[in-house]
């Protein structure tokens, strides 16, 4: 007997179920995340999930055990793209933050992190390089780890500095040096050339470490050799596995 | 004034040099020189007026309204408006945004404390009538002044109104000055291994990198961070660099307190 459905729109009449590959394990486990830990601290970075940005980068920020302490942060980029109008001799920088789940960070403050962060990386990439274009760089935090009502912004401006330089290395976009950034009680300091330049530094709320900012600037050192050391290290992996 | 690269390029290699060499003559920790005028609005509590020898200008006042401090968390509100920048560009937010937070977490509240149950709350609007140079130091000035020259209403009803539901009166044309010490700002520019204290534009517009200072209570305090003076010459400082600059702050802080406490 053929009952034929004349309510419905049906496919054409060679139209097969569609069916799913299982997903294959080996595949996942062929890309361990990067851990090292330092101080409870652990990072997981994945670059190149945006497909229609020029280089991004995902970064995932763990302290100690719990889920709770954790930052999440994706960074695109996009660009080196022709700007419309007048002529420059150099690229122009945006940098834009947002948090993608609830916004706990007051609009005035996400502008004081955008403009460090894009005064940090004027001083990094080869801006002259590019001219009469613009470079985008797109954030978007995914994860924060405040819990209280009082915002400790510190680990998030440190998140950003990295996740930044691994995007624009993935965008293939010249940079003078791999800047990272170290955190240290309630300061953050980004370094170049090796930890002898500072290319930013933000000190927002008043701790112990008094007025001895050469002890804070040593102190965050330490921490941003183990953050490039990380950066580093993926980068010259995912290179392996690309050839 | 725009300068052309070479122009530019001369005025880095001077700056840069040992000693500096300002273009307008000045040391390196030497401020220009301004005109303060306080106390000028008859519509607000206090008010102050900074001419800078450039011809930068900024007016503050200060208004006060009385709330219930249970209800109201922010006592003191900011609102900065600059001419020839947008309201909602970054650089007009982020200088709201940096004021503000110092402002609400560093002044006294106390001082601000009016009854058991209510207080007052200070709005504090900058405008900025021309600026060449980076204005956030003139602002702090400007604001030191006015929140210095500021006269409240002196209350004349009881100060425990705990237990009786009594809305605080005032007298009629008495003012009790508000005694509160107001955190400055103080931003400082790096060319090459040099600091140089209140840039002018030009100086600006060649420097390595700036740096904020805040300093309250006789020390340098938080917010301490860098800040983008210009896009062409902004580079990384060595840590010597920021530490002079702090110790440079903690020289020339205390004789602008005097300077400005004189007025």
């Amino acid at each position: 007997m053929n009952i034929t459905d004349r309510r419905r729109i049906l496919g054409p009449s060679n139209a097969k179920p569609l069916v799913f590959e299982r997903l294959e394990s080996s595949e996942q486990a062929a890309q361990p995340p990067q851990e090292k830990n330092n101080e409870n601290e652990s990072m997981y970075i994945k670059n190149g999930l945006v497909s229609n940005a020029n280089g991004s980068s995902y970064l995932e920020l763990k302290r100690g055990e719990s889920s709770e302490q954790c930052t999440i942060l994706l960074s695109s980029v996009y660009g080196p793209r022709p700007s419309r109008g007048a002529f420059s001799s150099k690229a122009s920088l945006s940098v834009q933050f947002k948090e993608v789940t609830i916004e706990k960070i007051p609009s005035g403050e996400l502008k004081e992190i955008c403009n460090f962060l894009s005064n940090i990386f004027s001083a990094v990439i080869n801006l002259e390089r590019y001219p009469k274009s613009g470079i985008d760089i797109f954030l978007s935090l995914i994860k924060n780890p405040i819990t209280s009502d009082e915002a400790n912004l510190e680990p998030i401006i440190a998140a950003c500095v990295n996740g930044i330089t691994l995007a624009l290395a993935d965008a293939g976009i010249e940079i003078f040096d791999t800047v990272s950034a170290g955190t240290y009680k309630r300061n953050v300091v980004a370094f170049s050339k090796n930890g002898t330049e500072v290319v930013g530094l933000w000190k927002d709320k008043e701790d112990d470490t008094a007025n001895d900012i050469l002890s804070v600037i040593e102190n965050c050192r330490g921490n941003y050799l183990q953050n490039r050391k990380g950066i580093i290290e993926y980068l010259i992996r995912s290179k392996n596995a690309d050839i | 004034m725009v300068l052309s690269v070479t122009e530019k390029s001369y005025l880095h290699e001077s700056l840069a040099s040992v000693p500096p060499a300002r273009p307008d003559g000045r040391k390196a920790d030497q401020f220009r020189p301004i005109e303060v005028f306080t106390d000028f609005l008859p519509a607000s509590n206090g008010s102050s007026k900074v001419v800078a020898s450039d011809g930068t200008e900024c007016l503050v006042s200060v208004k006060c309204k009385v709330v219930d401090h249970a209800v109201e968390e922010d006592l003191v509100v900011v609102d900065v408006d600059i001419a020839g920048h947008r309201d909602d560009s970054g650089f007009v937010q982020g200088i709201a945004s940096t004021l503000s937070k110092v402002l609400s977490t560093q002044l006294d509240r106390s001082c601000l404390r009016l009854t058991k149950k209510y207080s007052f709350k200070l709005y504090i609007d900058v405008l900025v009538l021309s600026s060449f140079s980076h204005p956030l130091t003139l602002i702090s000035f400007a604001v030191y002044s006015a929140l210095n020259s500021t006269q409240l209403p002196k209350l004349i009803s009881s100060d425990d109104d705990l237990d009786v539901a009594e809305l605080p009166t005032f007298h009629d044309y008495d003012f009790v000055k508000l005694n509160v010490s107001v955190p400055l700002l103080f931003t400082l520019a790096i060319c090459g291994k040099n600091v140089l204290v209140d840039p002018a534009s030009n100086e600006s517009d060649v420097a390595n990198n700036g740096i904020l200072v805040t300093w309250n209570n006789g020390k340098a305090t938080a917010p301490i961070r860098t800040l983008g003076l210009n896009e062409d010459y902004v580079s990384g400082v060595s840590p010597q660099s920021l530490q002079d600059s702090i110790k440079m702050i903690e020289q020339v802080a205390p004789e602008v307190l005097q300077a400005l406490g004189g007025i």
